[in-house]
């Protein structure tokens, strides 16, 4: 089965993970730290992605001004309240990252926000499988109160490495383990949301 | 005379006992409705599903590796990943077996139980490293038959052959 995946977030962007991403049938990924804006490869697209840390609102702004012009996508991990209602309402902002470092400010008034101005909240899947079980189940909390509100979930590999880039198949079903979800619908949050971000931002796929 | 009398006492008195059982009914009705609503529930109510027959998926992935890979390997690798991330019991349940793996082009058939399919899509996506050589296990298809499976062992996607 050939799945149109997008890998929204993804820190390995040596020429084997690209070769991999090619290998087992992405469409298209963002990675962090990618040398050139965008990369096509046998149809396959690499754009370049900005994961901004920041705690306070001024700090983050001018960080996001600077990212903006050589990257395509800019992710938010908050580090304080202000930052994260801030990622929340900016429009330059494509998702806010569920991380360890962040769970603290994602909250329900910040889950209304991103459900009030439609930002995906970005969940790396490496990350919540190499957490401690209190901190998964803190992770996990967040993801149900995410779908209670119907707030926009985006999966992403956060692959350092070649090897830890997930098969498309594997991705989905791992996702609609954590979700709770069909598989089917987690296709679509892994497809048709990453695809519209992709759009958004002028990458035609 | 008499007989018209004894006919008047004794339909006097199957009037007094009709009512009186009519009365009796009115006051029990609700009580008997109760029962009734029960019985009626008794009746439609769901017996608990029997363990349907065992149906088992047979999963065939192949592996992208730097080194080639041994059975024995692969199957601990797999079943490792699978306490760690779903427990015990559901290994137990689930029984995944490496029933077939051939080592000139790294691919097997997985033997699982038909309701842990996911589990064992999500598990294979999981495996990054055995025995400190990077890999990645990628699920190619899954069939009911084993004998379909070794078909489509051979023939689909050669693009993630070892060349």
């Amino acid at each position: 089965m050939n799945i149109p995946l997008i890998d929204i977030g993804s820190l390995c962007h040596s020429d084997k993970c690209l070769e991999t991403y090619a290998l087992l049938g992405y469409r298209a990924a963002c990675i962090h730290g990618l040398k050139h804006k965008i990369i096509r490869k046998d149809g396959f697209i690499a754009v370049r992605k900005s994961i901004v840390h920041g705690e306070r609102q001024k700090e983050l702004k001018n960080i996001i001004k600077e990212e903006k012009k050589y990257s395509f996508i800019i992710s938010v991990t908050p580090l304080s309240i202000e930052a994260s209602r801030f990622a929340a309402r900016d429009g330059r902002v494509d998702t806010v990252v569920l991380a360890p470092e962040s769970i603290r400010y994602i909250d329900k008034t910040e889950i209304t926000m991103l459900k009030r101005f439609s930002k995906p909240l970005e969940i790396p899947i490496n990350i919540l499988m190499s957490q401690p079980p209190s901190i998964k189940a803190m992770i996990l909390r967040r993801i149900d109160l995410a779908l209670k509100y119907s707030v926009p979930i985006i999966l992403s590999s956060g692959a350092e490495e070649w090897n830890e880039i997930l098969p498309p198949i594997s991705f989905i079903a791992l996702g609609s383990i954590i979700l709770n979800n069909l598989m089917k619908e987690v296709m679509v949050m892994l497809t048709n949301y990453t695809r519209e971000l992709m759009a958004k931002n002028g990458v035609h796929i | 005379m008499i007989q018209q009398l004894i006919l008047y006492v004794i339909s006097i008195a199957a009037i007094t006992i009709s009512l009186g059982s009519l009365l009796f009914l009115i006051t029990r009705i609700k009580k008997i409705e109760v029962r009734l609503q029960f019985i009626y529930k008794l009746l439609s109510m769901k017996r608990a599903k029997k363990p349907g027959r065992v149906r088992k998926r047979y999963i065939v992935f192949a592996i992208i590796s730097e080194h080639d890979l041994e059975k024995k390997e692969v199957e601990k690798a797999i079943r490792d990943t699978w306490r760690k991330v779903f427990g015990e019991l559901s290994l137990a349940r689930a029984d995944p077996q490496l029933i077939y793996f051939e080592p000139s082009i790294q691919r097997g058939i997985i033997r699982v139980r038909h309701t842990y399919k996911k589990d064992c899509l999500a598990i294979l996506g999981l495996i990054h490293e055995i025995n400190n050589v990077k890999c990645i296990l990628v699920p190619i298809t899954t069939s009911g038959t084993l004998k379909r499976a070794q078909k489509k062992l051979y023939m689909l996607r050669r693009d993630l052959q070892p060349k």
